[in-house]
């Protein structure tokens, strides 16, 4: 059983596109055939849990028995990667949480994997966010992601400043996450379905659809971008679940 | 080029869907795209003569214009020509939806100058010359040649941005006016071999201007309205354009042909 993985996505502010992000993670080990498993934690109605009904499930991060069900169980579950897309607000909430629940601790000691993706927006209360989570980290993988999906500009960022707050944390990664085509957004969106299966032209149930050609072609596209930004991080590494994946390939082949 | 793990996956299931469409037709479907990021170097004219050429074949020809705020071709073929455009989603998606749709119906693009960086860039992005392949077209640029540096730089360009389409420049004596371009519009297989289109006498033009039938129709009936030699005279302009075309696309086949029994 390789060691849990826990990849924590959010940002204290809202509408930065955390959701979208945690999709794009779902699509990633999907397509690299590491199990993985999601909470969303818009209770009580969660967007997540709209795209990927199989995999994911809605939890209050204020209510201790909903922690429980994913700190508890992240050595006996199925799923060797756990992605939390966490809401507005609750960023700092939670990773506070998990101070006090000692699972900062048990990632210091090495028994967990812990990554975090902070999505930020373009002001400078996004860099302050960064300072205030960089209290909670340990040795947290930290991933800076700055998400282009809502034509965001990140020119308020004046160099010097943004360099004296990533020193804060030590070894963070800068993501990019470029725009994608609005429409394109929008109807997969619609479709409610993962990008994965959009890009295929399937249907949640795995039925042909009739998406359009020039946006199954946009999402693609930018999908290969974003991905392209975890291949230069080296996800699958972090998640240590490369040689687990391999080794679920190799038994499936054997069995024929 | 998908190099990576996560390349050759979405790939892959781009390509699932597509693979059974592509095997549903045997011979390529052509779709041509008349294209140079230059005005005025006849592209709107060779499309016309392209369009007629197709449509003689039994009208199995759809073509769209992209010259926003002129559409000539519309204009003078608005039997088989869709006025398109690329400024919004919703107009890429009602232009390369219907383009990638392979019925055997022949396709045919005016690209204005103006829309010529825009159109090749979501080409690039959505993977149209790629997929319209797998699909069961033959993708082929026709580029009206020109000695100016950036219609030379452009050629080499898409040489490079597109080598699954057949690029093809095209030697229009109007517009060259004698001089001589070869060496700048090297062409990197047989079949693509530079097209020629003679000069057109200026009372001949003036005519076919006016022409409220096709280029093809004046094969098979001289029109009324034009002295009978100057009507015989575009009767065999026209013949030789279309013998130009037709040794194009059997030159094409020919090489489609020598592949296959290679391999």
């Amino acid at each position: 059983m390789a060691k849990p993985a826990v990849l924590i996505v959010g940002a204290d502010k809202g509408g930065v596109g955390k959701t979208t992000v945690s999709r794009t993670l779902l699509d990633y080990f999907a397509a690299h055939q590491i199990p993985t498993r999601a909470f969303d934690t818009e209770a009580p109605k969660g967007t997540l849990k709209r795209f990927y009904p199989d995999v994911s499930e809605i939890v209050d991060m204020n209510l201790v028995p909903d922690q429980m069900k994913i700190f508890d169980t992240l050595s006996n579950a199925h799923a060797s990667v756990t992605i939390i897309d966490v809401r507005a607000g609750l960023l700092s909430p939670t990773l506070q949480s998990l101070r006090d629940i000692g699972f900062i601790e048990a990632a210091k000691k090495g028994q967990i994997t812990f990554g975090l993706f902070h999505i930020l927006g373009p002001t400078i209360t996004s860099l302050d966010e960064i300072s205030e989570t960089a209290a909670y980290l340990g040795d947290a993988k930290y991933f800076m992601v700055k998400n282009f999906i809502n034509n965001t500009h990140y020119f308020q960022w004046d160099e010097q400043t943004c360099a004296a707050y990533f020193k804060k944390v030590k070894d963070a990664v800068e993501i990019t996450i470029p725009k994608l085509n609005e429409m394109a957004c929008e109807q997969v969106d619609l479709a409610s379905v993962p990008y994965l299966s959009f890009i295929a032209n399937k249907k949640l149930n795995g039925e042909a659809a009739s998406y359009s050609f020039v946006l199954r072609g946009y999402v693609r596209h930018w999908l290969g971008n974003v991905w392209a930004e975890y291949d230069r991080i080296k996800l699958t590494d972090l998640v240590a679940a490369r040689a687990q994946a391999d080794s679920i390939q190799q038994a499936r082949a054997a069995a024929g | 080029m998908s190099t990576s793990y996560s390349d050759r996956v979405l790939a892959a299931l781009y390509d699932s869907t597509l693979a059974a469409t592509a095997s549903r037709t045997t011979r390529p479907t052509p779709l041509y795209i008349i294209a140079s990021p230059r005005a005025l170097c006849g592209k709107t004219f060779l499309a016309l003569l392209m369009a007629d050429y197709l449509f003689q074949d039994g009208g199995n020809v759809d073509a769209y214009d992209l010259n926003p705020g002129e559409y000539a071709l519309a204009a003078c073929r608005p039997r088989i020509t869709t006025k398109a455009d690329l400024s919004t989603t919703p107009g890429q998606i009602a232009l390369f939806d219907r383009l990638i749709a392979n019925e055997g119906k022949a396709k045919l693009i005016d690209l204005g100058y103006s829309l010529f960086e825009r159109f090749f860039d979501v080409c690039e992005q959505i993977e149209f010359v790629e997929a319209a392949r797998r699909r069961g077209f033959e993708v082929i640029i026709l580029f009206p040649a020109e000695p100016h540096p950036s219609a030379t730089a452009a050629y080499e360009n898409m040489q490079r941005r597109f080598p699954d389409a057949v690029l093809v420049p095209v030697l229009n004596e109007a517009i060259l006016k004698g001089e001589r371009v070869h060496d700048s519009y090297q062409v990197d297989r047989e079949s693509a071999a530079a097209l020629q289109v003679p000069l057109m006498p200026p009372v001949l033009k003036a005519y076919a201007g006016q022409l409220s039938q096709s280029l093809a129709q004046v094969r098979a009936h001289l029109p009324a309205n034009m002295p009978k030699v100057h009507a015989l005279e575009l009767r065999s302009w026209t013949r030789g354009v279309f013998v130009e075309f037709r040794e194009f696309e059997l030159r094409l086949t020919l090489e489609k042909l020598r592949t296959s029994l290679r391999t």
